[in-house]
């Protein structure tokens, strides 16, 4: 595979967070730390990203599980793997159950909230159960087709006459706060696209350059940029506070007079809808194959082939029963909960990985000079 | 290949089952163009809602824009929408809810109460036309000028921009009105609607709100010179009227820009400072004017605009009135945020200077000298 599939599902991650509760919680502390929060962040994760890239450079070709086989301890390795499901299939629970609320709040109000639900799980496990290939296949068509209509909304908004900058810069003056912990983890969140690259790398043979890599770092900085002041230029320092999903209230403040419909909030909605689903698609295709390397597909055919089904099910099934428990308060609160929990976590991830590459380098080193003075 | 195929289906029997409910065709919704509220008759309750109701017609002719008004007092916006629910035959549809008229006397009321339902609904657009209506809400949404092809089209025109453009008409959006009830630094304005006769309305003076609510009136001629300060505005082309003597003469001006900084010089001085440009030709004049005389008369024009802007301005300082965002531009320099807005608001804004600067350029003296 080509390597701009790699930023592909990076730039993924980037955009499907505009609508879902990285912008709440960056403006909740905008006051007390946000602005750090962005700069730090941004800075933090393009280093981990680099070093979780270095270390993959070892195992050209396979998959995290694989690595863990060969390198750790099983009952590591079922722990580790166990907790990573549990992450990426929670990763695309919010993100589904985040907008079929959505869904139902402001596109059709008159359909039950678990029918929406089973709609989008359905699609989702319907593209999630192809090959990794596919599932990349996939991302780069919607991606083209719904990124340049997306910055096409950002750049209008942007250049509006309504956009306040002297709001902006007021938010600007508070920017000598020590970093809230919430918001430096919704921050990061932004770019752990890159962790999909634990199943992903299978099927990428080259080496991949880290050289430009500090320009990712830039994009995300800039997307969360325009994810947190976009609407405090719209709604002002103090009332954006006021509104539930600001992103939403933002694109329905931004007018296109001449535009095919005048109000912007439909368009952003729709692109969003294939945004949202991708990102769900994507990780729940991780967890898909995270699953199958506790659990080996059974070895007749038949059972081989309802094999991803049935996790995939297990999935939905589990999303359509806590979505149906949970309201849009709980959901909001899990959600801290889970990025909160995320951010060492993945460090953890890297610092793991980063250490069983250093230590098959070694070997490797120690086996060859072994060679040598023989 | 089975499996993919039995999951497709299921996702099209789960659209079949979605769109079936729910839906209203067209000619079974009254469209909704236009919200007014104003103070109520009875005492225990709290607004009156009156909704105009777009009646379509087969041909779209001018002066037969045809509406009824349907209205409904009740201690709750929402509440008062459901009871006039019941007075129809159809379903309200709010998606073209363009306009959003509040009656002069209900300004006195918290208007983020007031909004609040507005802004909740996810069926009200954010970009609807805010406005004050004088009387009150309802004399203002009865008129019908001769010219509507559409009901309430004539003011869609005047806030949209799309018809006519007028200095005296400042656009303001519900989002935008709601960030300035909100902000610091950053006073709310309603554009005041008032009819005219019988079957007109002007739309030319400022209503001022700020954190403590309704304020007053700015003046026609003040909105005038007001209006370039609002980093929104769109609207460009004004005049400048001169009166020297027994010389009377106007400047049509294509195109008027207004900015401001606001500086702190030392410790507890703001000066602020305001740069206006003009950029036009005359219009009208009782004296004969050569050419060579255009930069006497732009210096003219200056002094005179000087005047008037500075009048603008005493009158804002004076009340208190700040819908320009001088101390929000203040507090966006100020890096010490402790105390900022009661600084601003208690000591500095009251004794800030202003400092005006205008740039006329007069490029020509019409078809005449």
């Amino acid at each position: 595979m080509k390597t701009r599939y790699i930023y592909y599902i990076i730039l993924l991650n980037m955009l499907s967070n505009v609508v879902a509760h990285v912008p709440v919680i960056l403006i909740r502390h905008r006051f007390d730390g946000a602005v750090m929060a962005i700069l730090v962040g941004s800075i933090l994760s393009t280093g981990i990203a680099m070093v979780f890239f270095k270390s993959l450079q070892a195992f050209p070709q396979q998959d995290f599980p694989e690595i863990l086989k060969q390198h750790t301890p099983s009952w590591a390795r079922f722990t580790i793997l166990a907790y990573f499901i549990i992450a990426w299939f929670f990763a695309g629970f919010i993100t589904i159950a985040s907008y079929s609320d959505i869904t139902v709040r402001f596109i059709n109000p008159d359909i039950s909230e678990w029918q929406t639900d089973l709609l989008f799980i359905l699609i989702v496990i319907f593209l999630a159960n192809s090959t990794t290939k596919q599932v990349l296949y996939i991302l780069e068509i919607i991606l083209v087709v719904n990124v340049p209509l997306i910055i096409l909304i950002f750049i209008h908004g942007l250049r509006s006459p309504y956009m306040d900058w002297t709001a902006v810069r007021q938010i600007l003056t508070y920017a000598w706060n020590w970093p809230a912990w919430d918001a430096l983890a919704a921050t990061t969140y932004i770019f752990t696209g890159y962790a999909n690259m634990v199943i992903f790398h299978r099927v990428f043979s080259q080496q991949i350059s880290l050289r430009w890599f500090p320009l990712v770092g830039v994009v995300g900085l800039l997307n969360l940029a325009t994810t947190f002041f976009l609407p405090i230029g719209y709604h002002g320092t103090e009332g954006v506070g006021s509104y539930i999903y600001p992103w939403i209230a933002t694109a329905d403040s931004i007018r296109m007079e001449l535009g095919p419909v005048e109000r912007m909030v439909f368009v952003f909605l729709l692109l969003y809808l294939s945004i949202s689903l991708l990102s769900t698609l994507v990780h729940w295709h991780v967890g898909l194959k995270l699953v199958q390397g506790i659990l080996p597909s059974p070895s007749s055919s038949k059972n081989k082939t309802w094999y991803p089904l049935l996790v995939l099910c297990s999935f939905g099934v589990l999303t359509l029963v806590a979505d149906l428990l949970f309201n849009e308060v709980n959901l909001y609160n899990l959600s801290v909960w889970w990025l909160r929990l995320r951010l060492p976590s993945e460090i953890l991830l890297v610092l793991l990985l980063y250490w069983i590459a250093r230590k098959v380098k070694h070997e490797t080193k120690s086996t060859s000079s072994a060679a040598d003075r023989r | 290949m089975k499996r993919s195929r039995l999951l497709l289906l299921l996702i099209v029997a789960n659209l079949i089952i979605l769109s079936g409910c729910g839906f209203k065709d067209i000619d079974k919704r009254f469209f909704v163009v236009n919200i007014g509220i104003d103070k109520p008759d009875n005492e225990k309750q709290k607004y009156k809602v009156i909704l105009k109701l777009a009646i379509p017609t087969g041909e779209v002719k001018s002066g037969n824009s045809e509406f009824i008004l349907v209205e409904q007092e009740a201690r709750t916006i929402a509440d008062a929408v459901r009871n006039i629910k019941s007075k129809v035959d159809k379903e309200l549809d709010f998606s073209q809810a363009k306009v959003i008229v509040i009656g002069e006397k209900m300004l006195e009321q918290d208007m983020l109460d007031l909004t609040d339902w507005m802004i909740r609904r996810r069926d009200i657009q954010k970009i609807a036309y805010m406005a004050a209506g004088v009387p009150d809400a309802r004399t203002v949404m009865e008129i019908k000028p001769k010219s509507e092809r559409l009901p309430s089209n004539a003011l869609f025109l005047t806030f949209g921009g799309e018809g006519s453009e007028s200095i005296f008409t400042i656009t303001s959006f519900l989002f935008d009105f709601r960030r300035r009830l909100y902000e610091k630094g950053l006073d709310a304005f309603l554009p005041v609607i008032e009819p005219v006769g019988e079957d007109l309305f002007q739309v030319n003076k400022l209503a001022i709100l700020n954190p403590e609510g309704f304020q007053g009136f700015l003046s026609p001629q003040d909105t005038k010179f007001f209006h370039p300060l609002v980093s929104s505005a769109h609207i460009r082309r004004t005049n400048v009227t001169v009166q020297q003597g027994d010389w009377d003469f106007v400047i049509d001006v294509g195109e008027i820009k207004g900015s401001f900084k606001v500086k702190e010089s030392e410790k507890g001085k703001v000066k602020i400072m305001l740069n206006y440009e003009i950029q036009g030709i005359i219009e009208e004049s009782t004296r004969n004017v050569e050419s060579d005389q255009l930069g006497e008369i732009g210096a003219i024009v200056e002094k005179e605009m000087k005047r008037k802007i500075r009048h603008m301005l005493s009158s804002l300082q004076k009340n208190k009135w700040d819908p320009a965002g001088f101390g929000l531009e203040y507090m966006a320099q100020r890096y010490d945020n402790q105390g900022e807005w009661d600084d601003w608001r208690e000591r500095l804004y009251p004794n800030a200077t202003f400092d005006v600067q205008v740039k006329a350029n007069i490029l020509g003296t019409g078809f005449t000298h």
